[in-house]
């Protein structure tokens, strides 16, 4: 083998799901890694935070996400649905964290206010003390259908239960939040 | 109100409250901690489901793989060998050194000394908990050849017995001159040790290979935002990488004996913020017979690093790397040799 003839830094690689640049995130490049936080950071961010109601825990999630990342892209197999898989990562992350220690979770209402609802709406701030009352995967189930958009079937595979007790669950959930919300 | 409603409403109060920004503060975090070595497991497979029908599947499932391994342990990694052994796979090529490294030769920089002889190792990586199990198992084959007209020993290795790893170290040197290796995605990474820089090109999926360069003075460490990382950054365990058959290389061709010392020098390039330059001490403190799957050995105990605790166990007879790890600490990443053959 010889030296190579040209040789092109690239000390900024776009982040698109391209095998080069998955290459490249998987050995840890700095600069793949970062722009992979640019681009995908903020929405994993708020997926996580709207998973655990607690700003320092989801911070924590997506910092535990990208620290492993590099080593968890030599099992990564889904071709073309990069966004996906880290959806999914950080889910059972966040998930982690939410039953690994449920006390410490919290919801800074007083330090964040709310902003006004909208009319036909319940108050922000009731939605998000309700969901703080139901326990780790009831919530996950109501962000993971209501927010993200999630099926059945893919909520039942991130929780690993069957899509029928996923539905049922969430069905469940979704009652007990209409009763303390309308007794609020 | 129906349950869409409710979903409804539900969806546009959760919406309502802001989501805090990704700051750039945690991304340098996010460095610093990959910097100083942090590696984390992601629950990147799916969760397994705990229905009766599945404990039955997976029951079936492990006699199954039970039966497989049971054949197919020694076919893989104990061909021609005289130790038996057993174990998982799941390694990559890189050994995660919990010795203290310096940054620069204490010692006289290792030469070599003698010529190594060719053959086939297997070794496994005991896990952690000190039960003795082996934790993961690669093979090693080493062939004399060259690389870009110069004298080279060329490492082939890998798991679960593809060698798909290659290594090229420098005859004399026995510096890494490049490497080539296969990665999960399917993509190949080749990657040349210069003197004053590390090009790391990776193969597009054009078949092109994108070439980059990491200045050899910028691998050592630095702190994020600019200057160089404190004296003691090799302290900490765990901090550096080596290509797992340059050890192996270094003390089979040194003319081992009491007193023996030497500097070996490290690049770790594998991933750019691990990307370090820097030395390790060996020293060989004392004799010891040592009994590991492959058979009993009489070997020169290696002191590797600057602090007694991480050591290595060479052969006397054909200075094969027998053993590799810590005595304290549970045998904490310990290394083992499965079975070897020559030529």
């Amino acid at each position: 083998m010889s030296l190579p003839a040209v040789t092109t830094p690239n000390p900024n690689p776009r982040p698109s799901g391209s095998a080069d640049w998955l290459a490249r995130l998987s050995v840890g490049e700095p600069a793949a890694l970062g722009a992979a936080y640019q681009e995908y950071g903020p929405a994993l961010l708020a997926l996580a935070y709207r998973l655990t109601g607690s700003r320092a825990d989801a911070e924590d999630v997506v910092q535990d996400l990208f620290v492993g990342l590099p080593e968890a892209l030599q099992a990564y197999r889904d071709q073309g649905r990069f966004l996906a898989w880290l959806h999914r990562v950080a889910v059972r992350l966040a998930l982690m964290r939410m039953r690994k220690d449920r006390r410490r979770r919290e919801v800074p209402l007083a330090d964040e206010p709310f902003p006004p609802s909208v009319e036909a709406t319940y108050p922000a701030g009731d939605v998000w003390r309700a969901l703080e009352r139901l326990d780790p995967e009831q919530r996950a189930l109501i962000v993971l259908r209501a927010i993200e958009g999630y099926t059945h079937e893919e909520i039942a595979e991130l929780l690993g239960i069957r899509r029928g007790t996923a539905q049922v669950r969430y069905h469940r959930a979704l009652a007990r939040l209409r009763r303390w919300l309308e007794d609020t | 109100m129906t349950d869409l409603e409710l979903e409804r409403r539900l969806r546009a109060g959760i919406l309502a409250r802001p989501v805090p920004p990704a700051s750039e503060k945690a991304m340098q975090a996010i460095l610093a901690r990959r910097l100083t070595g942090h590696r984390l497991a992601l629950p990147t497979d799916r969760a397994p489901r705990s229905t009766a029908r599945v404990r039955w599947v997976a029951v079936i499932g492990a006699c199954a793989a039970v039966t497989l391994l049971a054949v197919a342990v020694p076919l893989t990694t104990n061909r021609g060998s005289t130790g038996s052994a057993a174990g998982a796979f799941g390694l990559r090529g890189m050994d995660l050194l919990y010795a203290q490294a310096t940054d620069r030769p204490t010692f006289p920089i290792v030469r070599a000394a003698r010529p190594l002889a060719s053959g086939s190792w297997s070794y496994a990586l005991l896990d952690a908990d000190a039960r003795g199990r082996p934790a993961a198992a690669w093979q090693q084959r080493l062939a004399p050849g060259r690389y870009d007209g110069t004298e080279a020993y060329v490492w082939y290795y890998g798991k679960d017995g593809r060698l798909t790893d290659t290594l090229w170290l420098d005859r004399e040197t026995l510096r890494p001159m490049a490497r080539e290796a296969g990665t999960a995605i399917g993509t190949h990474v080749t990657q040349i040790f210069k003197s004053d820089e590390v090009l790391n090109g990776v193969r597009t999926a054009a078949g092109m290979t994108e070439w980059h360069s990491m200045p050899l003075d910028t691998l050592g460490p630095r702190l994020l935002g600019g200057g160089r990382a404190p004296a003691d950054f090799y302290d900490s365990p765990g901090v550096v990488e080596l290509w797992r058959p340059q050890i192996a290389a270094t003390l089979g061709t040194a003319e081992l004996g009491p007193g023996w010392r030497g500097s070996m020098e490290g690049i770790s390039a594998a991933a750019g913020m691990m990307g370090i330059h820097f030395w390790l001490n060996l020293e060989v403190v004392g004799e010891e017979a040592v009994t590991v799957p492959a058979g009993r050995f009489e070997t020169w105990k290696v002191q590797v690093g600057k602090r007694a605790g991480y050591y290595a166990w060479v052969s006397k007879d054909r200075q094969w790397l027998i053993q590799l790890g810590a005595v304290e600490g549970g045998g904490r990443g310990r290394q083992v040799l499965l079975g070897a053959t020559e030529g």
